[in-house]
């Protein structure tokens, strides 16, 4: 795509408004067929993407100094502009809460905080929010809550101060530097000990409960939990050396907890942190490694994957029961199951990479899901577990998370392909090719009839100046595609009047064009091609750095790198922990 | 300094679920009370999504009176009966139905709902454009309510095509609606449950929060002393310090709506479902209505609905397709899909459904005597607005906009007024009739559009 059309949907990270973000919400707002803009923009040409595709990542720099591009070793990067006061996101402030005290649970209390939009690609990019007036006096509404429970509870205060001196000057100080530390994610400065310190002495007067420490303990824990310095992930580190700034060991392990744990350092990577064993970019993959290995994070690469596919909307998916009884109420949590299921096991089971997300001949499949790829279920018995194990595929007709039933029943009507929405997403999310919005005033698609096919009806509404220039040549492909794939996931060659389906055509990715016959055949093309790695790094930073990718050369000349390893196998895991010791994680620009 | 009228939280729950008269309450005195000031003015923007079934293209005019000039009441109830505004006749005198305002910078699902209370330019690529500029309703507040900032409210779920877009602060920055009445009210209520406590341990309660807000404050303004902060950091910075800097006691209370805390706590978790949303709604208003009338807050925006409302309402008692589905008039968000039976409708009954909104607030405001005389009605200027004119071509020109109340006596109501130009132009009369004047003391021409002053609308200003 020609620089001048993707600089409009890009504006630095730093201004309001996030860069480009995968189209999906746009699609699901009701455009229908034509989706071009109606002057400018949609070039038609593929291959020519954001980020480095058409390119493997080697060669020199792209302008005088830039830092060469290593095709192997460690990625050589640079930072791009983020905010240096990225805001927990609720779920990281519940998560931090329960660490910071200690809790065995997430507290739930953030269900009372101001429900917040997505403001983002996903919505752990905290520099996009903020805190505004009822947003604070959530905060301050938790703060108490919590501050008190604890402060008046032994056992837990307990677990929070195990060892402490005797005296109360010394217990109050010490108590302060040490929980300030964890709440803070840093060792405080004097004068925040200072300041801390004098709110502690007005505890007895305040509350006068009799227990002068608690009292202190109650007060000064709820300001330290409505503290900037705990509700931002503060990165005031400013030693400019060779126009980058080096963040703080502390910094460094927040945002490696925050990226893989979508919470505070734990006691060991804030044991390392304060050891200087994250200066290096060893000592932080080493510490990325260790956490990798935590079943907790898990959950993160779940999130990841759900917001990526978008499968919160599975829950949507339910059809008519007489038509399909298996895609019945409740069907989305097990299709979701199923993706998860799936990626886990490429991930961390088998430690393999993003070519096999994509064309895994095998799904996991419960019994519901099973019966949905037509194998047999076993019968059980009521109450009897019914867990998601290994079912193969047959491989000419399945490859991987693009065929399976979650992906495929969610962008359908009945049993009709939803192909155009099925093909903006592959545009979007896994190649990220930018689209413009649609025009207003677009024309809905004609009923499906018995005389003309789905592919035919969708051609003929978006032939035409200018829906065609996006249509013809980006969206339509991709999307039939996938015609083999009824909306209710079922294979079929021919439509339901009769007329056969035709799955065939033609696209070019990395500057080759090339030719498909149905969903395999597309996919195994795409899934060796650079603009699919790039695209999936590029998601994964995003996540991981949670911040939009950027415009900046730094940002192109990351995605280029990371997305060549993914291409030549790396596992997602190391390109994780890649990633997370990078330059460009680890230090930031002024 | 203003006084701040967002008391603290109480959990009430323990209450009895009691339809709660709030106390007076004097325990204890502001910090520091408002100077003499002019009348006040009131100002709540309601906005709807989806279009109306106005006429336009191929679509019938169901929504507006027949005739412009005065509106009757007698048509409204008779020739008229069936229109959408006539939901409002009992209002008639005191509303005006403007017609023939188009939006300039931005329309559809995601610029049109920017559009609505911004009249400004906007960047970004959809569906997450910014205005570059605050809403009016901030706007106001800023100017007539230093430290006290409007209530920004929203209904129905979130994580959708796009949720909040209606209220936008300092260089346009997204202020996020609250959608959970029973948080919203918690959050606005001040200590009556604690009216019957001991005042000493009232006072301890607020000076161990003011102690904690100072040094928070403190916090804040170390981490905004530093040089090397971004533009965007500081701004995002300084409403956080905003927010802390204006906390105070709020103590004293006054008589105001009656507020059905049972209710609200019964949708408490479930205010998202389609059977709620309309409950959720007048709940909303009803708090619109509770912080005008004690003083905590003078402006308020309710968006109704995310920028392509999906809600499903039940309407001849059975439960329709998504709100967003019928104003395309098939079964999907316009992808394709069967034609969906009587669209239009249907989307006459949503239409008519948000009139009733409209008119459940209007009915609140004007239940509230004031001191001065008069109701809250008499001295507000109320906007129900549109994002989007009308269903399939999702047009941004000619977006329904209907006032209620004089503003004390600024706007001549009870008018049915076309008058084609830039929808600036309604913001600029609401904010003026809000009190709001240029340093030269001249009203305010040019809210929203950098390129031109587009003026008030001449024909309903008294």
């Amino acid at each position: 795509m020609p620089s001048a059309f993707v600089s409009q949907f890009r504006t630095a990270t730093d201004q309001k408004g996030p860069v480009d973000w995968p189209w999906r919400r746009l699609a699901v707002a009701g455009l229908s067929a034509c989706l071009a803009l109606t002057a400018t923009a949609c070039s038609g040409v593929i291959g020519d993407a954001k980020t480095g595709s058409g390119g493997s990542g080697t060669g020199p720099a792209t302008k005088p100094g830039d830092i060469p591009l290593a095709t192997s070793g460690p990625i050589t990067s640079l930072p791009a502009d983020s905010t240096r006061f990225p805001r927990l996101t609720h779920q990281q402030w519940e998560n931090t809460v329960r660490d910071l005290l200690r809790l065995p649970a997430v507290p739930g209390l953030s269900s009372m905080f101001v429900a917040e939009p997505l403001q983002s690609v996903f919505d752990n990019n905290g520099g996009v929010l903020t805190v505004d007036q009822d947003l604070r006096e959530d905060y301050q509404a938790a703060a108490e809550n919590l501050a008190n429970k604890v402060a008046r509870t032994p056992s837990l205060l307990a677990t929070l101060a195990p060892s402490l001196p005797t005296d109360p000057a010394g217990k109050a100080s010490a108590f302060i530097k040490t929980f300030g530390a964890r709440a803070f994610r840093r060792p405080m400065t004097d004068a925040e000990v200072a300041r801390y310190q004098a709110l502690f002495d007005k505890g007895a007067t305040l509350f006068g409960s009799g227990d002068a420490f608690a009292d202190g303990v109650e007060l000064v824990m709820s300001a330290f939990l409505q503290s900037p310095n705990f509700l931002y992930r503060v990165e005031s580190s400013d030693n400019v050396v060779n126009g980058r700034v080096r963040l703080s060991d502390h910094e460094v392990a927040a945002r490696l907890s925050y990226g893989l744990l979508n919470s505070m350092p734990d006691d060991a990577l804030r044991a390392a942190a304060d050891a200087g064993k994250l200066s290096t970019a060893e000592g932080v993959a080493a510490e990325a490694k260790r956490i990798m290995a935590l079943p907790v994070v898990q959950q993160t690469l779940a999130d990841f994957q759900i917001q990526l596919m978008h499968m919160r909307d599975f829950d949507s998916i339910a059809r008519d029961p007489t038509q399909a009884p298996l895609l019945g109420q409740g069907v989305g949590a097990d299709l979701r199951q199923e993706a998860l299921s799936l990626m886990t096991d490429v991930v961390f089971a088998q430690g393999r990479g993003v070519t096999e997300l994509l064309t895994a001949p095998y799904t996991f499949a419960n019994s519901r899901v099973a019966q949905l790829y037509g194998q047999a279920a076993p019968k059980l018995a009521a109450g009897q577990a019914d867990p998601f194990v290994k079912i193969n595929l047959d491989p000419t007709q399945r490859a991987g998370l693009l065929t399976q039933m979650g992906f495929i029943t969610n962008y359908a009507v009945g049993d009709t392909p939803n192909l155009i929405l099925r093909g903006v997403h592959i545009v979007r999310d896994v190649l990220c090719l930018p689209l413009p919005p649609p025009p207003n005033n677009v024309p809905p698609l004609p009923a499906v009839t018995a005389d003309t096919t789905n592919r035919k009806r969708v051609e003929e509404l978006t032939k035409d100046s200018p829906c065609n220039t996006c249509h013809t040549a980006i969206i339509n492909p991709l999307g039939f595609a996938f015609e083999n794939l009824n909306g209710l996931g079922q294979w079929r060659t021919k439509e339901s009047g009769g007329l056969p389906v035709d799955a065939s055509g033609s696209y070019s990715l990395d500057g080759m064009p090339f030719t498909f016959d149905g969903p395999v055949s597309l996919i195994k093309t795409i899934a060796a091609t650079t603009a699919a790695h790039n695209c999936f790094v590029e998601h994964m930073i995003e996540y991981l750095y949670g911040r939009d990718i950027t415009d900046a050369d730094a940002d192109h000349n990351l995605v280029a790198q990371a997305g060549l390893r993914s291409k030549n196998e790396t596992s997602i895991k190391d390109l994780i922990v890649e990633l997370v010791s990078t330059d460009a994680f680890i230090t930031r620009l002024p | 300094m203003s006084r701040k009228s967002f008391g603290r939280r109480r959990f009430l729950k323990g209450m009895g679920g009691a339809v709660l008269g709030l106390p007076a309450l004097d325990a204890f005195q502001p910090r520091a009370r408002a100077a003499a000031t002019p009348p006040k003015i009131y100002s709540a923007l309601m906005m709807q999504q989806n279009g109306s079934i106005q006429g336009h293209g191929n679509d019938p005019q169901l929504y507006w009176p027949t005739n412009l000039g005065p509106i009757s009441a007698a048509d409204m109830a008779g020739v008229d009966a069936g229109q959408t505004t006539s939901e409002l006749k009992d209002y008639a005198s005191k509303l005006i139905f403007l017609r023939k305002q188009d939006f300039k910078f931005s329309s559809n699902h995601d610029g049109g709902p920017v559009a609505c209370a911004t009249g400004a330019p906007v960047s970004g690529p959809s569906p997450r454009q910014l205005p570059n500029a605050p809403s009016a309703d901030f706007f106001i507040a800023s100017k007539m309510t230093p430290g006290l900032e409007p209530l920004t409210l929203y209904a129905g779920k979130k994580g959708t095509y796009r949720d909040d877009a209606f209220s936008f602060s300092t260089g346009g920055m997204l202020r996020v609606g609250d959608n959970n009445p029973w948080n919203v009210y918690q959050r606005l209520s001040g200590l009556e449950g604690m009216a019957q406590a001991d005042p000493a341990l009232l006072q301890k309660i607020a000076t161990r929060r003011l102690s904690v807000n100072d040094l928070v404050r403190a916090d804040l303004n170390d981490l905004l002393a530093r040089k090397e902060l971004s533009q965007a950091d500081r701004n995002r910075l300084d409403q956080h310090l905003t927010s802390v800097r204006e906390m105070e006691i709020n103590m004293t209370t006054t008589l105001g709506p009656m507020i059905d805390t049972a209710a609200m706590q019964a949708v408490d978790g479930m205010q998202t479902t389609d059977a709620n949303m309309i409950a959720v709604v007048q709940m909303q208003l009803d708090l619109i209505a509770f912080a005008f009338a004690t003083d905590r807050a003078r402006t308020a925006t309710l968006q109704v609905g995310g920028c392509n409302d999906h809600t499903m309402y039940t309407i001849n008692g059975k439960q329709q397709p998504p709100y967003h589905f019928i104003s395309h008039r098939i079964m999907t968000d316009g992808g394709s899909g069967a034609p969906i039976a009587d669209a239009i409708n249907l989307h006459h009954e949503i239409d008519k459904i948000h009139a009733r909104y409209f008119k459940h607030l209007l009915d609140r405001l004007s239940a509230i005597n004031l001191p001065t005389g008069g109701t809250l009605l008499d001295s507000s200027v109320n906007l129900w607005v549109n994002s989007i004119a009308d269903g399939p071509p999702h047009s941004g020109k000619d977006v329904p906009h209907t006032l209620a109340g004089s503003a004390g006596g600024f706007l001549k109501t009870g008018l049915h007024v076309s008058s084609p130009g830039f929808a600036n132009r309604v913001l600029n009369t609401i904010i003026t009739a809000c009190g709001v004047r240029k340093a030269d003391g001249s009203p305010i021409d040019n809210f929203g559009d950098p390129s031109a002053a587009q003026g008030l609308i001449s024909e309903i200003v008294a």
